[in-house]
């Protein structure tokens, strides 16, 4: 080992950005078997997405093979530009994503002032190293998401019509895919920063934690809209206006203006691009340098509360053992953000696939029209009931599997009780049922309702004994106060879990679809497959409060069987 | 009375409490001290219930806690270590939850959190969440939440760690009257100083063995230095001076 690597190995600031970057894999929440878990488990997403850009890689084979051969260079170059948004948007789409996960701790947290500032270190030298780690820990998120999509820019851009000499555009790619990532991390960090610099100390946290759930929720809901990005291919063809809107387009721009190929439109794009690229790094470099000036306000809890926290209760719960464990929950829900974060960042998925299907031209125009339905319509919106009661119910139980402050549950330890340990976990049961089947019908109803009459109280009436035995299928095995028990990621690969996902989904919005439709049309139907259901969730029902009246409270978390792996849903 | 007769207890191979007998008798309070590791804290969660003894039996009024875990807990009220509890709630949603989980009364419970915040000094602090805390006022929220279903055997597992002095003689107060009218008090402490005062009796514990106990005088409450020099001896404490110095040039070189 030569001295200048010993030496720069051991030096204070790569010290600290070591510590600083392990730190962001540290949950806070996971045990050591548990955060070595949800290491394999990272590792798995990459290789996931990186499985999927050659996916896409494939599939898009097909298209181009005849687009190349063309003697019109014409659609060969509509199709390239749309498709070269669609892999600059999934970049900067990775990259949003990872910031504002790791957002809670873009500076220096308490534990970190208390420890650092009496160590004879400046303030910038932590925030530096801080921000080095960010930086480090965002670049290889940008780095696997650019490589990713690298082998689908190289096979759509190798072509006679190009603009370009392949090498140039994946180049090309290289350099304004990440300047795009760069936007989403600017933008995001403005955002947080800003609002952490201007808001109240007593409001910096939750209000904080609260847009960073709307921000991921937002991100959810814009997948379905950049797998549609390809389908812009006319609309950048026609120069339309709308495209001014989508940042991956201003991107697209961009790489025709310096690499060749652009025209007025791409050049208009361009400098909206650069634009707000230039305003979000400005305000975002502004927000943490006012951040780094005034790193009190985010560092330190702050006593005050501006108004009365109303306890959060129930008016016709009776049970003070369910309204215990229920006002526990909601309460967690409120104010934790890693809670709130994976339930609405999860559900919200479910709700980003369901408006990708009601997005549908043929839906638009009959909403439009609200006559008959056709064929297409009907199976279009009657699939989305399944995406959203498959997506809350996994996102709920998600949520209420997770710890928080583990070492507090000695309370629930303390106090279990076999003849209240069901009224208990009976606030799970209806916690679960409320979200994914009230929030289903909630949203459904209205576009059902149009699409059936009132025969669609059959329709619905199927979609909630779905829902409930779905809701009983993942409560299969549960007996946790939710939030006590440890956690352990990972409890299937990646890929299994990706694979077992998208089977679920597909046989779901089959199947739901088919069953729910059949209950409006034919509603003797309807009322056998509600009976069935019905029977089949009384039995799983009674299976489950059977093990928690005998099984004890769950506390920790343990990895399955390679058996039982294969049989686990919703880990 | 609370009666503890050969507590044991084994993590594998390892004897973390080996055959521990003591009694405590209503109206006294216990000191229960050893140094770091001694079993002290294993103990302490055997008696709340919070772990299962290897073999052994403890018993309450001479009932025993095996024989109905659930009834047991119910008399019990215990103040963790380290200030344990979901920081995210404020004050009297936690008092909420623990009252529930008690099976309080609705009505009783209201009152009664209301109140134990005011006379905790922490009802101005009501509608913040307990992770702007400090230390000790979580340990006041702990003590109230421990008092809340009225036990008759409260085990203190070092109550006064970060109270201020006023909370300190506040919590010393409360100790006394509670013992008075008749309940337990076990003690579990590193400060011999707080054992000398509050407590009527001490065992020391060293190596998960009982090794030592001591009848705290009356004429010499306030002064720690037999019971400390009962403990130097009974716990095999080497003589520090050597470490002393040895760190001293450790620090120099």
């Amino acid at each position: 080992m030569t001295n200048g690597w010993r030496n720069w190995r051991d030096h204070p600031a790569v010290h600290l950005t070591r510590h600083f970057f392990d730190a962001l894999f540290d949950l806070g929440f996971l045990s050591r078997e548990g955060a070595d878990a949800f290491i394999r488990v990272l590792l798995g997403i990459i290789a996931v997405i990186f499985s999927f850009g050659l996916l896409l890689t494939r599939i898009y084979m097909g298209k181009y093979a005849a687009l190349k051969g063309a003697a019109d260079p014409a659609p060969y170059l509509h199709a390239l530009a749309a498709d070269t948004t669609l892999a600059f948007g999934l970049p900067m789409w990775v990259a949003a994503f990872v910031t504002v996960l790791v957002s809670h701790s873009l500076v220096p947290d308490e534990t970190d002032f208390r420890v650092l500032t009496p160590l004879p270190v400046t303030r910038a030298f932590v925030f530096g190293s801080k921000l080095m780690a960010l930086t480090i820990f965002c670049a290889i998120f940008i780095g696997a998401s650019l490589v990713a999509v690298t082998p689908l820019v190289g096979m759509i851009s190798s072509s006679r019509h190009a603009p370009n000499l392949p090498p140039v555009s994946l180049a090309a790619y290289w350099i304004v895919g990440t300047m795009g990532s760069a936007f989403s991390v600017f933008g995001v960090v403005a955002v947080i920063g800003v609002l952490t610099a201007v808001l109240p100390r007593s409001r910096v946290h939750g209000v904080t934690a609260a847009i960073r759930s709307v921000m991921l929720v937002a991100l959810m809901l814009a997948v379905p809209f950049i797998f549609a990005l390809p389908a812009d291919a006319g609309r950048l063809a026609a120069h339309s206006r709308a495209m001014y809107l989508l940042p991956p387009a201003w991107f697209l721009g961009v790489e025709r203006v310096v690499f060749g190929g652009g025209d007025q439109y791409t050049t208009r794009l361009a400098l909206i691009g650069l634009s707000a690229f230039s305003t979000v790094a400005c305000v975002s470099i502004a927000g943490y340098l006012l951040l780094y000036a005034r790193f009190d306000r985010v560092m330190l809890r702050s006593m005050h509360v501006g108004g009365r926290r109303a306890m959060w209760r129930w008016p016709l719960g009776r049970n003070p053992w369910r309204a215990a464990v229920r006002d526990f929950t909601l309460a967690t829900l409120r104010r934790s953000s890693l809670h709130q974060g994976v339930l609405l960042g999860v559900a919200s998925c479910g709700l980003a696939l369901a408006i990708n299907r009601l997005a549908d031209k043929d839906v638009i125009m009959w909403l439009r029209r609200m006559d008959t339905a056709s064929f297409d319509v009907v199976i279009a919106i009657m699939g989305a009931p399944w995406l959203l009661m498959f997506a809350t119910g996994l996102a709920t139980r998600a949520a209420l599997a997770l710890p928080i402050e583990q070492r507090a549950n000695w309370i629930f330890r303390m106090t279990e009780n076999e003849a209240t340990r069901v009224d208990q976990l009976r606030a799970v049961t209806r916690l679960m049922r409320q979200t994914t089947v009230g929030l289903t019908i909630a949203l459904m109803a209205p576009l059902e309702w149009a699409l059936f009459g009132p025969r669609a109280t059959f329709a619905l009436a199927t979609n909630a004994a779905c829902a409930m035995l779905w809701v009983e299928i993942l409560l299969r095995g549960w007996r946790r106060i939710p939030f006590t028990c440890s956690y352990m990621p990972g409890k299937q690969s990646a890929a299994q879990a990706t694979v077992v996902g998208i089977g679920l989904l597909v046989l779901g919005v089959t199947l739901c679809g088919a069953l729910a439709t059949g209950s409006a049309r034919a509603p003797v139907f309807g009322v056998i497959v509600v009976s069935v259901f019905g029977v089949l969730t009384w039995v799983f029902a009674r299976a489950r409060v059977a093990l928690w009246n005998y099984a004890p409270l769950e506390f920790d978390d343990k990895l399955p069987s390679a058996f039982e792996s294969l049989l686990s849903i919703g880990e | 009375m609370l009666q503890v007769r050969g507590l044991t207890k084994r993590y594998g191979a390892l004897l973390a409490l080996d055959r521990i007998d003591f009694t405590l008798a209503r109206g006294e309070v216990l000191g229960y001290l050893g140094p770091n590791g001694s079993g002290k804290s294993t103990t302490v969660n055997m008696v709340v219930g919070l772990l299962q003894p290897s073999s052994g039996t403890i018993l309450l009024d001479g009932k025993g806690q095996a024989d109905d875990p659930v009834a047991y807990k119910q008399r019990v009220g215990y103040v963790p270590e380290e200030p344990y509890l979901y920081t995210h709630l404020t004050a009297p949603e936690y008092l909420t939850l623990v009252g529930r989980l008690r099976g309080i009364p609705a009505a009783d419970l209201d009152r009664k959190s209301t109140e134990l915040l005011r006379l905790f000094q922490l009802h101005d602090s009501r509608y913040s969440t307990m992770a702007a805390f400090s230390k000790g006022m979580r340990q006041r929220v702990l003590l109230a939440a421990a008092l809340l279903h009225n036990p008759e055997l409260l085990v203190l597992d070092e109550p006064f760690s970060g109270l201020d002095v006023n909370a300190s003689l506040l919590f010393r107060s409360l100790i006394a009257m509670f013992a008075a009218e008749g309940r337990m008090i076990l003690f579990s402490s590193h400060r011999f100083d707080m054992v000398e005062k509050i407590c009527s009796r001490a065992v020391i514990l060293s190596k998960g063995r009982l090794v030592a106990e001591h009848t705290v005088s009356t004429a010499r409450r306030g002064d720690s230095a037999a019971l400390e020099d009962l403990f130097v001896r009974v716990t095999d404490q080497p003589d520090f001076s050597p470490v002393a110095r040895a760190i001293l040039d450790v620090v120099r070189a």
